[in-house]
């Protein structure tokens, strides 16, 4: 028996995680005023051992469907969207963020960077982006869960020398 | 003098609208009063109470999108003199075409440099609609 339903050819991460990287850098530049570079296995090794176990990850995870449908995820450390909302509301180093402003930050960079890599990958078709969701990950999380550095779905960068993790995935899709 | 500009900011992020708000006030624009609201429907209860001269909007929202919003203000006559803004993640050339009916004025790009809002704010400013 034959199925009537066409789908799109699925990508692999591998040919977008340029793509995902550079809008990474475009996001966390151009909105958050920061130094961003590509994180290899020593430059990890030494972040994370500056970050401590204490350190919660958060993760942040955003469906996409258009020309490609799957999800994008980000796991940056807590501290890190502190300190970026810190940045971006202009507080003084003394004064409180508030917990709800740190979630929010994690799920807006990630909205953004998933928006500004499909903008460029597929400028002709709109997508459409579900809302971001933002769990704490499990403590004594780290990159090495997803593999990372040289998982073919994921890759670290460094902003402003505190490692984050970018994933991507992709699913079938009716054409 | 330009009469100050009142501002409605319309986005899920609470984040977004601090950042959109912070480079509004850093800007050498004359800002009245600067509005938030979550998404569309919070948007209308604002517009419905208070004199709104421009709108900067996302799209994707819940309960009302960006879009859907827009829609909403083209079909009241009160509000025909809004400018409208657009700041979104899509910044596809099929999402543009989509609301190029809903009178929107300009489109910026999710992530955005301060000075790409700055002067977007100065455009508003200088719009010729009636204040």
């Amino acid at each position: 028996m034959t199925s009537s339903l066409r789908l799109r050819r699925v990508p692999s991460p591998g040919e977008h995680l340029d793509g995902i990287c550079q809008a990474f850098v475009n996001v966390a530049e151009s909105s958050y005023a920061s130094f961003v570079q590509a994180c290899d296995a020593t430059m990890l090794r030494d972040a994370l051992a500056l970050l401590g176990d204490e350190d919660r990850w958060l993760h942040a995870a955003v469906d996409f469907r258009g020309a490609f449908g799957g999800t994008f995820q980000m796991a940056l450390p807590e501290s890190l969207a502190r300190e970026l909302v810190a940045t971006c509301i202009g507080l003084d180093p003394q004064e409180q963020v508030e917990d709800a402003h740190v979630l929010d930050l994690a799920g807006e960079m990630a909205n953004m960077v998933c928006g500004d890599w499909l903008t460029r990958a597929c400028h002709r078709r709109r997508f459409d982006l579900r809302p971001p969701l933002v769990v704490p990950l499990p403590p004594g999380w780290n990159p090495e869960r997803w593999g990372l550095p040289g998982a073919p779905d994921g890759a670290v960068m460094c902003v402003n020398d505190v490692p984050v993790c970018l994933r991507l995935s992709f699913v079938e899709q009716p054409v | 003098m330009a009469q100050a500009l009142n501002i409605l900011i319309v986005d899920d992020s609470v984040m977004m609208r601090t950042l959109i708000k912070r480079v509004a006030r850093l800007s050498q624009v004359p800002l009245g009063e600067i509005y938030e609201a979550s998404n569309g429907a919070e948007a209308i209860d604002v517009l419905e109470r208070h004199d709104v001269h421009a709108i900067f909007t996302d799209i994707n929202m819940p309960v009302m999108s960006g879009t859907e919003l827009l829609r909403e203000i083209g079909r009241r006559e009160c509000w025909k003199h809004l400018i409208r803004v657009i700041v979104s993640t899509d910044g596809s050339s099929a999402r543009r075409e989509e609301v190029r009916d809903l009178q929107v004025q300009l489109y910026v790009e999710k992530p955005f440099r301060p000075e790409v809002m700055c002067d977007v704010l100065s455009q508003v400013a200088a719009c010729p609609e009636p204040r």
